[in-house]
């Protein structure tokens, strides 16, 4: 028995075959035959991962010291080249950028969403309908944000939402876009209109409008008076859309079939600035601002009328398209951290919540205190699983950011593609930048694996 | 410090089973009030709705002087130890105890002398600084103790603290509380379901049996005068034997039969259950403490003493258990089913019930053991039997 491990001493030292040799009898196989049965298990596995993980990585950094068409050697060029462009200086703030905000984000909310699924009624209709986003592809998810930061609020859900808050806080005017007729009416900086001229009780004024599209002069719109009452005390007028239709019309006068403009609010401003009195006009345009004496008073239409409604933020615009872009990212992955979170709250006994409120504990200090100092490593692992995911961020980019904004918007990822397969074809400094993205992700994937060991 | 005082308290859920029902209890200002019951009789929540973890449906819970059902757990002023123990994971063992004091804003210097102090009295000084999972069972248990002393506070409830524990472990602990209790005079609701426990530890105990309290005692008069089967056949290990028998009168002498034996019944009995006069010539229910049986010598007159086969011995050293076949029918009511407690010993009791049989326990001093299979003399003393109605389990006092 011993003289046979004797004759073959450097297999028995062999790893996985070594506990053997304390049992070992006479019928045993020998090592040298294990040794060669785990290789032949192993081998499969081995040749996948040589093929498909080695070998590109390998080849990647060997491309990356070579020039665009790969014939050449060019040493570091390539590394230097990227740290001094300044769209990989650009891509690589931005990486910055989401990688601080977008997973912290996205895990706030899944703890947010966690908590409260745990005490909603139909709290798997809501779980269900926060997830499934994870179900829809990056692409996809892309084209579905794209829609929805449209620019206008008329198809763009964000903006229509916005337009929606914006209105009740700022009414639009009936007649968005009107300009003065003639000379009569000047535009004020306030997006009013102001007579040059001065009037004293008595008088008459036309103030003619244009550009106005038919859609918006109300239904309840006369025909507007050429000449209205006049009073001593009072200036009169009317506030009419100096167009006539089918051509014709004389600008500056009131032609018949004109109609008059109701609802505007005329203001008759005195020497001295101030709002002596003000009127609005009626159905048929026709104002009288009653009560006046003294004189001269210049006459103002005030701008409410005529604001414009709110036109839409430009989401993907220079200024917004990052912040945006993450949005749509924490739109897809809220549900993956609530997920994972839940199951890490599922695992915190209730016992010890309950010993907290008895111990006086408000809820928000037992959440505070306690739930999520016990859910900190959880937290942690979907911090750093997301990080990784965002270093990685290429296909929302791409497809969010419209081209003229895709050097703003520009991540790693992104870049090494454009860099790679766009106009340029550079697959060296596309290489380079390859393992670039790889240097990032190595310590959060390294932190991960040691948890993974750790917790076995 | 403070009374509690539940007034017609009722736990119901939303399906409309009642977990606890019109509970009138009283534990007075620094009691030590056991309450105890079979698995799923509402003790715990009863404990619950005290502690505010439990809404109560019904009624009225006061501590000291203020009705309590509509505050949170936060405003009530109770320590709660769990049988969990539900220590806090990620804090030390001082943070632990140290954690009601630091919300409630006690200064520091006071958080840490109290939290000294109760880390003496139970001895986990050297610990203060180690996390829970650095500790030993017994040890954890400790600081769940210290955590609801530090706090003072005005009552103490106790969920089954030492049912974690091994059973050395549980005897020691179960001295320690006890002792701590009487020196700290704080009031104690305490929730067991181990019957040593019930018997050892407090100043009264409260019987529960599904959400009705049965009885509340000193836990000798619990032993020794049970108001009904239930609490009877709960309350002792061994549990009481209790049987079917008739009271008949012969010769004068009144005589209880159970099966082929009948045993003299002594004035002392019939004085303890008065009405049972009146039930003389029916069928009762008929309970026997182990420890009332004996091996008679041949003083003991014949009518008191009768021969049985003994089916299984069990000798503990300081005592023996002899288990005896009778032929009298065991009673099979609600009340004894739930005293049991147990499918598979339920199952043996409606089996031994068809035959018309059971096993009688006795408990001896050690001595020469009969051996199974054999018949020996047993004797009974006859002032210790107890009598209750078949059919309403009441005793019949």
């Amino acid at each position: 028995m011993a003289e046979t491990s004797v004759g073959r001493p450097a297999v028995a030292t062999a790893g996985p075959a070594a506990p053997a040799e304390a049992t070992a009898g006479p019928r045993r196989p020998r090592f040298g035959r294990d040794a060669l049965v785990t290789v032949g298990f192993l081998l499969p596995a081995l040749l996948l991962l040589g093929a498909v993980v080695v070998y590109p990585i390998v080849f990647t950094v060997v491309r990356s010291l070579y020039d665009a068409n790969g014939d050449t050697f060019v040493g570091l060029a390539n590394y230097q080249e990227m740290f001094t462009s300044p769209r990989t200086l650009q891509a690589l703030q931005n990486n910055v950028i989401w990688v601080v905000f977008a997973p912290s984000i996205v895990t706030a909310l899944g703890l947010i969403f966690a908590v409260l699924s745990e005490r909603v009624r139909w709290s798997t209709a809501f779980k269900v309908t926060v997830f499934m986003p994870m179900a829809i592809s990056f692409l996809a998810s892309g084209v579905i944000f794209r829609l929805v930061f449209e620019d206008t609020p008329e198809r763009g859900l964000a903006n229509a939402a916005v337009s929606l808050v914006s209105d009740v806080f700022r009414e639009p005017g009936r007649y968005p876009g009107a300009q003065p007729s003639g000379d009569a009416l000047t535009a004020t900086p306030d997006g009013g209109f102001a007579t040059e001229a001065t009037f004293q009780p008595g008088d008459t004024a036309a103030l003619g409008l244009v550009r106005i599209p038919a859609a918006l002069v109300p239904d309840d719109a006369q025909e507007a008076v050429a000449a209205p009452p006049t009073a001593a005390d009072a200036i009169t007028g009317t506030v009419w859309l100096d167009f006539t239709r089918g051509g014709g019309g004389q600008a500056g006068a009131v032609d018949p079939s004109e109609q008059g403009l109701p609802g505007v609010t005329v203001e008759a401003v005195g020497p001295d600035g101030t709002v002596a009195a003000s009127a609005t006009s009626g159905a048929d345009g026709a104002f009288a601002v009653e009560g006046m004496s003294g004189g001269p008073y210049a006459l103002r239409l005030t701008p409410g009328a005529f604001r414009e409604p709110f036109g839409g933020v430009t989401w993907l615009g220079p200024a917004l398209v990052t912040p945006a872009i993450i949005t749509a990212f924490v739109w897809m992955w809220a549900g993956f951290a609530m997920v994972v979170i839940g199951a890490g709250l599922a695992s915190i006994p209730r016992e010890v919540l309950e010993a907290a409120r008895v111990d006086g504990a408000s809820e928000w200090q037992v959440f505070r205190r306690i739930t999520v100092p016990l859910l900190a490593p959880v937290l942690l692992v979907v911090l750093v699983t997301l990080m990784i995911n965002v270093l990685k961020i290429f296909d929302l980019v791409l497809v969010l950011a419209p081209g003229s904004v895709q050097d703003t918007a520009n991540v790693v990822a992104l870049e090494m593609y454009r860099v790679s397969f766009g106009g340029a074809r550079d697959q060296g400094l596309g290489s380079a930048l390859a393992i670039l993205l790889f240097l990032l992700v190595l310590p959060a994937m390294a932190f991960n694996i040691k948890r993974f060991l750790a917790e076995q | 410090m403070a009374k509690l005082e539940f007034d017609g308290v009722t736990k119901r859920y939303p399906d409309g089973t009642e977990a606890v029902r019109d509970l009138d209890l009283d534990v007075r200002d620094g009691e030590f009030l056991i309450l105890v019951g079979p698995s799923g009789c509402g003790k715990s929540t009863a404990l619950r709705m005290v502690a505010g973890l439990e809404d109560i449906s019904d009624g009225t819970m006061r501590i000291g002087d203020r009705v309590v059902n509509d505050l949170s757990p936060k405003q009530r002023d109770i320590a709660m130890v769990f049988q969990s123990y539900a220590l806090y994971p990620h804090m030390s063992v001082a943070d632990n105890m140290g954690f009601a004091l630091k919300l409630a804003k006690v200064p520091k210097d006071e958080i840490r002398r109290r939290v000294r102090e109760a880390a003496d009295i139970l001895g986990l000084t050297e610990y203060l600084e180690r996390k829970p999972k650095a500790l030993s069972g017994g040890q954890r248990q400790r600081v769940a103790m210290g955590r609801a002393i530090v706090r003072e506070p005005a009552a103490f409830l106790m969920d089954e603290p030492l049912s974690n524990l091994d059973a050395k472990l549980r005897v020691q602990m179960r001295a320690e509380i006890a002792q701590l209790q009487s020196r700290l005079g704080v009031t104690t609701l305490y929730v067991t379901h181990d019957q040593i426990e019930a018997m050892t530890m407090g100043d009264r105990v409260a019987v529960l049996k599904r959400g009705v309290l049965q009885q509340v005692a000193p836990p000798q008069e619990l032993y020794d005068n049970p108001v009904n089967l239930f609490v009877a056949g709960f309350i002792g290990s061994p549990a009481m034997n209790i049987a079917q028998g008739s009271l008949e009168r012969d010769d004068g002498r009144i005589v209880v039969r159970l099966g082929p034996v009948s045993l003299e019944v002594p004035d002392a009995a019939m004085d303890r259950y008065p009405t049972a006069r009146g039930a003389i010539g029916r069928t009762v229910a008929v309970g026997m403490r182990p420890e009332h049986f004996f091996r008679p010598d041949g003083a003991v007159p014949e009518h008191q003493r009768f021969r049985a086969r003994v089916s299984l011995v069990e000798a503990l050293g300081s005592e023996i258990l002899v288990h005896f076949d009778v032929d009298a029918a065991p009673v099979v009511s609600q009340d004894m089913r739930e005293a049991v407690d147990n499918d598979d010993a339920i199952a043996a009791l409606e089996s031994s019930a068809r035959r018309g049989t059971q096993q009688f326990t006795a408990r001896f001093d050690p001595g020469t053991p009969p051996r199974p299979g054999e018949d020996i003399d047993i004797a009974f003393r006859g002032e210790y039997l107890n009598f209750f109605d078949l059919e309403s389990g009441h005793a019949l006092r």
